[in-house]
């Protein structure tokens, strides 16, 4: 099956930075028409794209969720927001993760917190939203479990 | 038929600086030039409240605390991200672009069917989906015209920022009521030379006759007339010459004393310019060092001077620049002044096999050729300067004055927006 499309693709400037090939002086590598490009976690997440944001979560608003303070979300701001998917909100000014349930046009904002409890964001003005978030990336280096 | 559009962010850098601050949506915002120097963006409220474009901030300071203007500093980080963006997603969605200015680009038009005025809406409103940047069009079939397009999207506020003026009979009505000097190249100064001359608007600049214009003008006047006539003169890429002088310089962040920042910034300056050599892959053949005090010292406290260093042989290698510059610096420097300013300019540049070696000195060695990419190579990987002349501190005491810099929201791990 064809790898083509299958990710966001490539950078162009990964793709520009590639080694110059090793120069072979003895036997041709049967492997040679075989190579693929190394694997790459902007390749993944579409960073790099001009839609595409990292943010910084400062809150255990979905921590029944898995996601915790100073984990980075990969936020998109062209993908659909569709129920069941986490976004990025201004509301009363100020940026809110939360998870979406409902439909287009009456959506409701939720967090959830460690124990699983299910709580309605809370606001007082109409909500813009400012991306969804796509992926997580998490330094477990310190953390400890 | 050719079309193109002219494509620009609306009050730029100020856009940049709310795009991560919601609470300032419709709060007056202005960002300021250089060591924090004049207003060089304002958002819609603080052009209402007669903030003018250059003024003075320490002028206006308390003026803007009373009526609650935020105050930013120029965060060019930020905005060469935003505009890397902006330019990314424009060029996805035309055949080409040509980038104009941090927040203003051309697009070639070609194979784009039916309306003009539906598909520059729909980019627009992509721009703003995909970067949070709002931004305004202006299509026609000349730059020139393109460019005044743009300029009645910005006037009048029916338009919604998209004008599509590809139509002979549109492009006459705007042409006879736009002033002389809104078009492009023409300015204020020419303009108010042309108006003497009876020209006064873009009408009567398109009707005039051109060779009359060249003689009196310039070629480019020529070409501005016959482009508002809709004979397109200016292509997409007309790359501009190679640059015939290097120059780097900015005013210190504090005024400085000693000798010893001064070599710091002479150094600093002289990396930067030597950068830029190695980028157009020209070489230099002199270098001049100039310092000087605050324009407003007392006379007697006031001084300039400048230097210039002949190379024996032609050269990109910035330890040789650093070295000659910081022999200039020695002859010029006097003892006792508050320095406001230095600034080092590259001239005499050539292209490489372009020029007569001298027979008595020795021409640059290939290892600084190979050591100059190797610097440069390693700098564009791991950051600005990752790998510096030891004469360079890192954080310089002299460096430009951001006192109200925001975050690296897009450039910085540790500074990414937050949310809760």
């Amino acid at each position: 099956m064809s790898e083509a499309f299958r990710t966001p693709g490539l950078r162009q400037a990964s793709l520009t930075n590639l080694p110059a090939k090793t120069k072979i002086t003895g036997f041709a590598s049967p492997a040679a028409d075989y190579e693929c490009h190394r694997l790459s976690l902007d390749e993944v997440t579409g960073l790099g794209a001009p839609h595409i944001w990292p943010w910084r979560l400062h809150s255990e608003a979905l921590a029944g969720l898995s996601l915790h303070t100073n984990d980075t979300l990969i936020v998109n701001r062209q993908t659909e927001l569709v129920e069941g998917r986490i976004a990025v909100v201004v509301l009363d000014n100020a940026h809110r993760v939360c998870l979406v349930q409902g439909k287009p046009g009456a959506f409701n904002l939720l967090t959830v917190d460690e124990t699983g409890a299910v709580q309605p964001l809370e606001q007082t003005e109409q909500v813009e939203v400012w991306g969804v978030v796509d992926f997580v990336v998490r330094d477990l280096r310190a953390v400890r479990f | 038929m050719k079309r193109v559009a002219l494509i620009d962010a609306n009050s730029f850098y100020v856009s940049c600086e709310t795009l991560f601050r919601p609470e300032l949506k419709g709060k007056p915002a202005i960002t300021l030039s250089n060591n924090d120097g004049c207003v060089i963006a304002r958002n819609h409220e603080a052009k209402a409240l007669g903030i003018k474009m250059g003024a003075p901030y320490f002028q206006l300071r308390e003026f803007m605390q009373q009526e609650g203007v935020q105050v930013f500093s120029s965060n060019y980080g930020l905005y060469a991200d935003i505009s890397n963006r902006i330019m990314q997603t424009i060029q996805s969605q035309v055949s080409d672009i040509e980038v104009y200015s941090i927040d203003e680009c051309w697009a070639d038009l070609d194979g784009i069917s039916g309306s003009l005025v539906e598909f520059g809406t729909a980019l627009k409103a992509k721009v703003y989906r995909d970067v949070g940047i709002p931004v305004g069009m202006g299509m026609s079939t000349t730059k020139t015209l393109a460019k005044l397009a743009q300029w009645a999207s910005k006037t009048w506020k029916g338009t919604r920022g998209v004008v599509d003026l590809t139509d002979p009979a549109r492009q006459e009505k705007l042409l006879r009521i736009a002033p002389v000097g809104e078009v492009w190249g023409i300015g204020r100064k020419l303009g108010a030379h042309l108006a003497l001359m009876n020209i006064e608007t873009a009408w009567d600049l398109a009707r005039y006759d051109h060779k009359s214009l060249r003689k009196l003008f310039s070629v480019n006047v020529e070409r501005t007339a016959r482009e508002l006539a809709g004979e397109a003169c200016f292509k997409l890429h007309e790359a501009p010459d190679l640059k015939q002088e290097i120059m780097k310089s900015c005013m210190f962040g504090h005024r400085v004393y000693s000798l010893d920042e001064l070599r710091q910034a002479t150094a600093s300056y002289a990396t930067v310019a030597g950068e830029k050599l190695r980028a157009q892959q020209s070489l230099c053949q002199q270098i001049s060092v100039s310092v000087q005090t605050g324009q407003h010292e007392e006379p007697a406290r006031r001084y300039y001077n400048a230097i210039d260093m002949k190379l024996s042989n032609p050269s990109d290698d910035t330890r040789l620049l650093i070295k000659a510059a910081l022999a200039g610096l020695e002859h010029i420097f006097r003892p006792g002044y508050a320095y406001s300013k230095c600034a080092v300019r590259l001239t005499r540049l050539h292209q490489r096999g372009e020029f007569t070696l001298d027979l008595f000195a020795a021409p640059q060695d290939k290892g600084a050729d190979k050591l100059g990419s190797v610097m440069d190579t390693i700098n564009l990987r791991y950051g600005r300067q990752a790998i510096r002349s030891a004469r360079l501190k890192p954080d310089p005491g002299w460096a430009m004055r951001r006192d109200m810099l925001s975050p690296g929201y897009t450039t910085r791990w540790d500074q990414l927006p937050g949310c809760r």
